[in-house]
């Protein structure tokens, strides 16, 4: 076997029975059985959900502090005001580009977790040309093509393992964790290097008139629509296209969607290609619309979290926007922490791991595509 | 300016130190990915490692004591991943990628929390071997190692043997190789697998900790930065036999160490530091690419059940 995924496609079908199959809800004799199912079904995600909420607080209470004030302050951190929720909505715009970073590959069985490394190079794109075009261009045009450079190389950055993976069957696991890595490299020079600022380590700023303002003087702009409007088409496209069928197939089925006349090449590259886009709109945005210049860690671990916001939504990308929601709560509610109570901002990382990790466990999400 | 001699002999010496900690993970997985277990999570298992060695030489004031504890950190890394990679059939990459994000978060807080602030820097002396040590050349690379070297090298034979010259071997290679007809043999692969992965955590802990012990002698936020997936690659490079993958190590330490020598070369020096520091991503990247003829153990990722297990059930069967 060259390669993981192709051995788990192999025992998608008969490897895992189905557990505690649930029959469709006209098949019950009585109303008591139609009650089971339904205990059955919601206690696998009420079961997870309470068990990681012990580990949660046990952890919180580890580090020293009451795990019940710390969770309040979470949820009051990132919905207290007018100015918290419009942050979350700001994280979560990029949350659910780089979910779809995630969805989209894994939908066919390609293991993107360079999410992260396509985010930075997307803002890096976008950075440098704002940079050197800027002033040649009036500023809404300039904002396009800063958008549009930023799409194209998070494509290309994705494309390149999508590459080596379709050319030699090269693992796209450890190849797109090495190109986070060298993103981070990338995006180390840039800030150091002749577009440096001078005085914190960061980029100049682009040009005034190209980036976002701001609604209601809170942070809160167009990133927001944006992303919402990608999610909507990527549902689209993926449920209603025949390449993201293809893509689909793919994943479920490789022999199958072979014979059955799908180009699995161009749909797996594809694929590499969408989610790629996605993430590096995902860092131009966060330019343009945030940060106006390239900062390093300005993309926290939106990278990372985009996968498991991508499981808990089933790889659906429209279910990509509430999951997305709830990740931001606790990713902005877990920063206002460090301010208000003694426990690290990566509390947040815990939660996140914790409670997707324990609804895979009980099979309340699975990763079957 | 340091002469080229000198600077070769360096680079081998840091070479041989820098390989210890992927030397350690990257045995483990391979005992792992035998028996059919891909653990993504390595990263994470090392991460916790290496933060507790510190933690204890913080505490307890010996670095060995970090060392013995990383056992029983890695046995339990071992039984929860075991847990849900074998015994739950959770997607080996996804549930991995997750137990990284939780060690990530996990060691930070409580690195945060507790062992931030200027402590004792140390490192665990180097053992000089009585007469080889001084073989010009070679000697300083080999014999004047860390002690953690030497027994990772023993740890290397010993799994070798195991592996191919056992009993004990076969069948757990039999178990990531075929798991139907393992256990149509009559072998038990779900606990093949959960002594695996028990190893396999084990020695990807105690890498964490000679990462401590060794290179750094303190622990940092997010220190491992892609030592797990590199070991990933060296047992690929290895082709899961322990012995090769000490020199697939040795050639991930010389990236790592001509990295820190190249920048005191003055030929070199308008190259920007950030090209040296992504020597050993590329070399990754390469081996992947020019490991393509490698063929992982048919069943190493997928999840196996056997047929007529009694399962787990969340409502009680007489309920119905």
């Amino acid at each position: 076997m060259t390669d993981v995924a192709a051995a788990s496609v192999g025992a998608a079908g008969d490897g895992l029975p189905e557990q505690a199959p649930v029959a469709p809800s006209g098949e019950h004799d009585s109303a008591a059985e139609l009650l089971v199912s339904v205990v059955q079904r919601s206690l696998r995600v009420v079961l997870p959900l309470a068990g990681s909420f012990a580990v949660i607080c046990a952890v919180i209470a580890g580090l020293g502090s009451n795990p019940f004030t710390v969770l309040a302050d979470i949820v009051s951190g990132a919905l207290g005001s007018q100015f918290d929720l419009s942050e979350t909505l700001m994280v979560t715009a990029p949350l659910v580009l780089t979910g779809i970073a995630a969805a989209i590959p894994f939908s066919a069985r390609l293991w993107n977790i360079g999410g992260d490394g396509q985010l930075y190079v997307g803002a890096t794109a976008a950075v440098l040309v704002g940079l050197t075009v800027g002033g040649a261009v009036p500023g809404p045009l300039l904002a396009a093509f800063c958008v549009l450079a930023g799409t194209a190389s998070g494509a290309l950055w994705a494309l390149a393992a999508g590459g080596i993976k379709l050319a030699v069957g090269g693992n796209e696991v450890i190849v797109t964790l090495m190109l986070n890595l060298l993103a981070a490299n990338l995006t180390d020079y840039v800030v150091t290097g002749p577009w440096a600022q001078g005085i914190s380590p960061q980029t100049k700023s682009i040009p005034n008139g190209a980036t976002f303002g701001s609604f209601w003087q809170t942070g809160f702009n167009e990133t927001v629509f944006i992303a919402v409007a990608v999610a909507a088409a990527a549902g689209l496209f993926m449920s209603a296209t025949k390449s993201g069928f293809g893509i689909r197939a793919v994943g479920r089925n490789l022999d199958a969607s072979r014979l059955a006349g799908f180009r699995v090449r161009r749909l797996w590259l594809g694929a590499f290609g969408l989610g790629g886009a996605a993430a590096g709109l995902a860092g131009a945005l966060l330019v343009v619309g945030v940060h106006s210049a390239l900062i390093p860690g300005m993309g926290e671990q939106y990278g990372y979290d985009g996968i498991a916001v991508a499981l808990v939504a089933g790889l659906r990308p429209l279910l990509l926007l509430p999951a997305a929601f709830v990740f931001a709560v606790i990713e902005v509610g877990g920063t206002s922490l460090s301010a208000t109570a003694n426990v690290s901002t990566a509390i947040s990382y815990v939660i996140e791991g914790v409670i997707v990790i324990s609804l895979l466990a009980f099979r309340a999400i699975r990763v079957r595509t | 300016m340091s002469s080229a001699a000198s600077i070769v002999e360096a680079v081998v010496t840091d070479s041989v130190s820098l390989m210890v900690p992927v030397l350690w993970a990257a045995s483990g997985e391979a005992v792992g990915e035998q028996a059919g277990v891909l653990n993504v999570g390595i990263e994470g298992v090392m991460l916790l490692g290496a933060f507790l060695a510190a933690a204890a030489f913080r505490v307890t004031g010996s670095l060995w004591a970090g060392w013995a504890l990383s056992l029983p950190l890695g046995v339990a890394c071992g039984v929860l991943l075991w847990f849900l990679y074998v015994y739950r059939g959770c997607n080996q990459i996804v549930t991995g990628l997750l137990f990284n994000l939780f060690a990530l978060g996990v060691t930070t807080a409580l690195y945060e929390r507790y062992l931030t602030g200027a402590g004792i820097v140390l490192t665990i002396p180097n053992w000089n071997i009585p007469g080889l040590g001084s073989i010009p050349g070679v000697g300083p690379a080999v014999f004047q190692q860390s002690p953690l070297f030497y027994l990772a090298v023993l740890a290397c034979i010993v799994l070798w043997y195991v592996l191919w010259h056992s009993w004990f071997g076969l069948s757990l290679r039999a178990a990531g190789e075929k798991p139907q007809v393992a256990a149509a043999a009559g072998l038990s692969v779900l606990k093949l697998r959960l002594l695996a992965t028990v190893v396999a955590c084990t020695l990807a802990a105690l890498g964490g900790a000679a990462l401590t012990m060794i290179a750094t002698g303190t622990f940092t936020v997010d220190m491992t930065s892609g030592e797990g997936f590199i070991a990933l690659a060296i047992v690929i490079l290895g082709r899961w036999n322990p012995l090769w993958i000490i020199v697939g190590a040795w050639l991930f330490g010389l990236a790592d160490a001509l990295q820190f020598q190249l920048t005191t070369v003055s030929a070199l020096a308008g190259v920007p530091h950030d090209v040296w520091l992504s020597v050993p991503y590329l070399v990754t990247i390469a081996v992947v690419v020019w490991a393509r003829g490698a063929r992982y153990p048919e069943g190493t990722g997928a999840p196996w059940e056997p047929p007529h297990r009694r399962r787990f059930r969340l409502v009680p069967a007489w309920w119905r």
